[in-house]
């Protein structure tokens, strides 16, 4: 069924309309929960949020934006949320140089699963531990290009900040994600191949 | 070392977001420069592993979501609530406003109070239902004219230019209200600062959700701009701030 007629038939309280509507996005707003928490458990709390917040405010959608970019904006503050509320708890700090300016990050306890290291491979395990340990203003904007496929203009409108910006951010976060996988031996750095080595 | 600006064009090449102009610098540059064609090759990799990392959920995931729907309270009470709080917002803003127009703080272009005041109102109206609205607002705006009064104060020095401004100054002003900052704008067209802000259209106006990098973009490149904010503006996360842009309603 046409996507937009998911959403108003969802909107006018629908549950079928809207369990379509989640099983079309599930894999993309769990990956990118995934993705910016670093672990089952919690993106599985998270997405699921994202999903029951989307259904609550699902009237007040006015198609000014694509209902992807609506939803993974929901799915990334709540992921911010949460990454912010770790901070209070438990919580590893980096001190970081960003234009000129010294910030301070926080980067998520990252607790992959036993089965899970069995299945992914060397090299997936080594990016997502150096995605993981990316800022994570770079994170989510990597992931929302790369893993979720979203345009500049989605991200800009994800995000709240100019296209402009998200391109410079982009670049900056594909060069932090390559010298942290540099640093840990799990880029091979040379011309002639350049696959990321598992660690 | 490669430069910035090239490692700007690399990644932008990757996107397929740089212009012909740009390619074709990167392009002459990559003949000539070992380091940038590793980096690319590098970013190219990279890329490649990660578009590769999506997750499949776990198995229930979708039905545990439903689960959770199921036990929502029903549609429309929540529907009520949400519009009855959005309307109460941009009467709040249209009084932030008229607030300081009446105190003489700012001298609006072209229509003036009464041009502006009722667009706004009437969005409010339609959201809200008609019974609640008015007496709702009334309230709502006595609370943030008087929250405001402080602000205005203390933009009172800035302000005071502003009245012996030309009919052509456009002017904004923001309000933390129910810890929820929510402004008008005045202006004839839509600020390039805000083309890029998700925005929902009202009746003779628009409003965008903005964040603090936004505001900063719009007073940089709105030089003319007179903007009233509170001192701490800092919008939290996952609570939005509104800016409503009033059109010229000639």
């Amino acid at each position: 069924m046409e996507e937009k007629k998911l959403i108003q038939q969802a909107a006018a309280g629908d549950t079928a309309a809207f369990e379509a509507l989640v099983l079309r996005y599930q894999t993309q707003v769990y990956s990118l929960a995934y993705r910016m928490v670093g672990n089952e458990a919690d993106a599985q709390d998270l997405a699921q949020e994202a999903f029951v917040r989307a259904w609550r405010a699902l009237d007040s959608f006015q198609f000014s934006s694509q209902f992807s970019t609506w939803l993974y904006r929901l799915t990334s503050n709540i992921c911010i949320d949460f990454l912010r509320s770790q901070k209070k708890r438990k919580h590893i700090s980096l001190t970081v140089l960003q234009d000129d300016e010294q910030q301070q990050w926080d980067m998520p306890d990252h607790r992959p699963l036993p089965e899970e290291q069995m299945i992914v491979t060397q090299e997936r395990e080594a990016l997502a531990k150096a995605i993981a340990a990316l800022d994570p203003e770079y994170r989510q904007v990597l992931i929302l290009r790369i893993v979720n496929d979203c345009s500049y203009q989605q991200i800009s409108e994800i995000m709240g900040i100019r296209e402009g910006t998200v391109k410079s951010r982009l670049s900056r976060a594909r060069e932090q994600l390559r010298k942290k996988l540099a640093q840990s031996g799990n880029f091979s750095g040379s011309s002639s191949s350049n696959s990321v080595k598992g660690g | 070392m490669c430069s910035e600006q090239m490692k700007l064009l690399i990644s932008g090449h990757l996107d397929g977001c740089n212009t012909p102009k740009q390619e074709a610098v990167l392009a002459a540059h990559l003949q000539e420069c070992a380091e940038c064609r590793r980096l690319l090759n590098e970013y190219e990799a990279i890329d490649a592993e990660l578009s590769e990392m999506t997750i499949t959920p776990p198995a229930g995931f979708s039905a545990n979501v439903m689960k959770a729907i199921s036990q929502e309270a029903p549609r429309p009470q929540k529907a009520k609530k949400h519009s009855f709080r959005y309307g109460t917002m941009i009467a709040a803003a249209a009084a932030v406003l008229i607030l300081a127009v009446s105190a003489g703080h700012i001298a609006l272009p072209k229509g003036g109070a009464t041009a502006i005041y009722p667009s706004a109102v009437d969005k409010a109206a339609t959201e809200d239902s008609a019974a609640e609205a008015p007496a709702e607002a009334t309230e709502e705006e006595s609370y943030v004219m008087a929250d405001m009064e402080q602000t205005t104060l203390e933009t009172k020095t800035a302000a005071g230019n502003a009245s012996a401004q030309s009919a052509n100054v456009d002017c904004a002003a923001l309000a933390n209200t129910e810890g929820r900052y929510v402004g008008l704008l005045y202006a004839d067209s839509t600020p390039e600062a805000l083309k890029h802000a998700s925005s929902t259209p009202l009746s003779g106006g628009r409003m965008y959700t903005i964040s603090q990098d936004v505001l900063m973009g719009l007073k940089e490149q709105y030089p003319e701009l007179e903007l009233y904010s509170p001192k701490d503006f800092a919008p939290e996360e996952g609570k939005d701030a509104y800016l409503i842009l009033v059109n010229d309603p000639a």
